[in-house]
């Protein structure tokens, strides 16, 4: 890749809207040219320093005043909304109940669970953010952890390599994946093959549990819903749901989830 | 018999407040900064959070709930700007882009009252890119629901076009470089 080209592309880069493989290329070519480095090192600062004065002006701030109005006013809309719910007569009550089945049934015909399968996605992804704080930071997990070796000799032999594969992971921009650990865990009755990585200096969680049905079809990393003022980034791999928990920004998260999910999904697909 | 459903409707309205609610201030400073008006902000996010509320059924767990917000924000600006005045499309602005002044290499070391001047002085709609892309860190297909724009539009086609399409900080390093020249 020449300079010209990198820096054509150093905004979709930073974004993290290029594909694996280019920016594989961008971070080779950056190893070696100090020129690019400083420009592309120039460019976060620039963004670092224009979301800082957005997010920090005062000028744009809402007042105090203007914010406890918006709640109160939701307030109302909500009760009001209440009121008329909570006295529905008898007949719209029974139509309620009619409306409802027929939309189940009409669904489980249709046989495509969108909600429900995103609901199932949040609902794993607070479990990852709950394993990640209980199991990574703060070692309070009712259960303790066994090896991989021990869960690939009772669950699934491709198990035993995993924290090998995840070291095979391409590099990712703004720093290394140092691995800290690697086991399997349980957290609030859900089981996860759990490896514990520093990046950008926080420890980071990639969790892969064992799931029948995929709840979304998520081939590449996404962002999930925040759980336990945690970031979370989703992803699929043939019988698993992957998770990447960590402090770090939505982006440098879904970064690091976009580096480490290719090569996990290549893994199980394998297997 | 009444049927209550007070515990529902409190537990949708925890919901909302933590998924939802939680992004006022963001909503509120892009609101202001893109009408310029503090009373006007505060009516168009008024409006926006009251027509979220009563959409939430239809927000999809997992998704973005600030590039959801974003994009009923826009719907409720361009609905009170269709009365006297619309914002040109970006299509319009498109070969605006290349007008712009840029720098050979990114400026270091600027301020941050020179990069929000500098924010100032690009068109409206790159304006919001930027900070769709820049502050709010949604991805291109985000902005793209956001702004209502196919994706492969040149402002948001990172992966068919990249070196033209970087919504982000291109057009503001074009006017951060214009201003520190």
């Amino acid at each position: 890749m020449k300079c010209a080209e990198l820096r054509a592309m150093a905004e979709s880069y930073l974004a993290g809207e290029l594909p694996v493989d280019t920016s594989h290329e961008i971070i080779t070519h950056l190893d070696r040219c100090e020129e690019c480095r400083t420009e592309l090192d120039a460019r976060i600062a620039l963004r670092q320093t224009l979301r800082r004065a957005f997010l920090s002006s005062e000028t744009l701030a809402p007042t105090g005043e203007f914010t406890e109005r918006v709640r109160a006013s939701l307030g109302t809309e909500a009760a009001a909304g209440r009121r008329w719910f909570g006295h529905v007569t008898p007949w719209i009550a029974i139509a309620a109940s009619v409306a409802f089945v027929l939309t189940v049934s009409w669904q489980v015909l249709r046989s495509t669970h969108q909600p429900e399968a995103s609901s199932a996605l949040a609902a794993l992804a607070a479990h990852a953010a709950g394993d990640h704080r209980h199991c990574a930071l703060d070692h309070s997990l009712e259960e303790l952890p066994i090896s991989l070796d021990e869960a690939a000799r009772r669950y699934n032999p491709a198990y035993a390599t995993l924290r090998e594969v995840v070291s095979q992971s391409g590099p990712v921009r703004g720093g290394t994946i140092e691995i800290l650990g690697a086991h399997w865990c349980v957290f609030d009755g859900r089981s996860f093959a759990h490896v514990v990585v520093r990046h950008r200096g926080r420890v980071a969680s990639i969790l892969l549990t064992p799931i029948g049905q995929t709840p979304a079809a998520l081939t590449s990393a996404a962002q999930c819903p925040s759980s336990e003022g945690f970031r979370v980034a989703c992803f699929d791999a043939r019988g698993h749901a992957g998770f990447v928990v960590s402090d770090l920004t939505d982006s440098e998260n879904l970064d690091l989830a976009r580096v480490v999910a290719p090569v996990l999904q290549s893994y199980f697909a394998r297997g | 018999m009444p049927v209550d459903t007070r515990a529902d409707s409190e537990t949708v309205r925890a919901r909302f407040d933590a998924t939802v609610l939680v992004h006022l201030d963001g909503v509120f400073r892009l609101a202001l900064w893109l009408t310029g008006n503090r009373a006007e902000a505060e009516d168009v996010v008024q409006e926006t959070f009251s027509q979220a509320l009563q959409s939430f059924h239809r927000f999809e767990p997992g998704t973005n709930a600030r590039a959801w917000l974003f994009a009923i924000m826009r719907n409720v600006r361009s609905n009170r700007q269709r009365a006297f005045r619309r914002a040109p499309p970006l299509s319009d602005l498109s070969e605006q882009l290349d007008r712009i002044p840029a720098a050979e290499q990114t400026p270091q070391n600027v301020t941050e009252p020179e990069l929000l001047d500098a924010l100032g002085e690009l068109p409206t709609g790159f304006q919001e890119v930027v900070l769709l892309c820049d502050v709010e860190e949604l991805s291109y297909k985000e902005i793209a629901r956001v702004l209502d724009i196919p994706m492969g539009y040149r402002h948001v086609a990172a992966a068919s076009r990249p070196p033209a399409a970087a919504p982000g900080a291109r057009p503001i390093r074009r006017a951060a470089g214009h201003r520190a020249a």
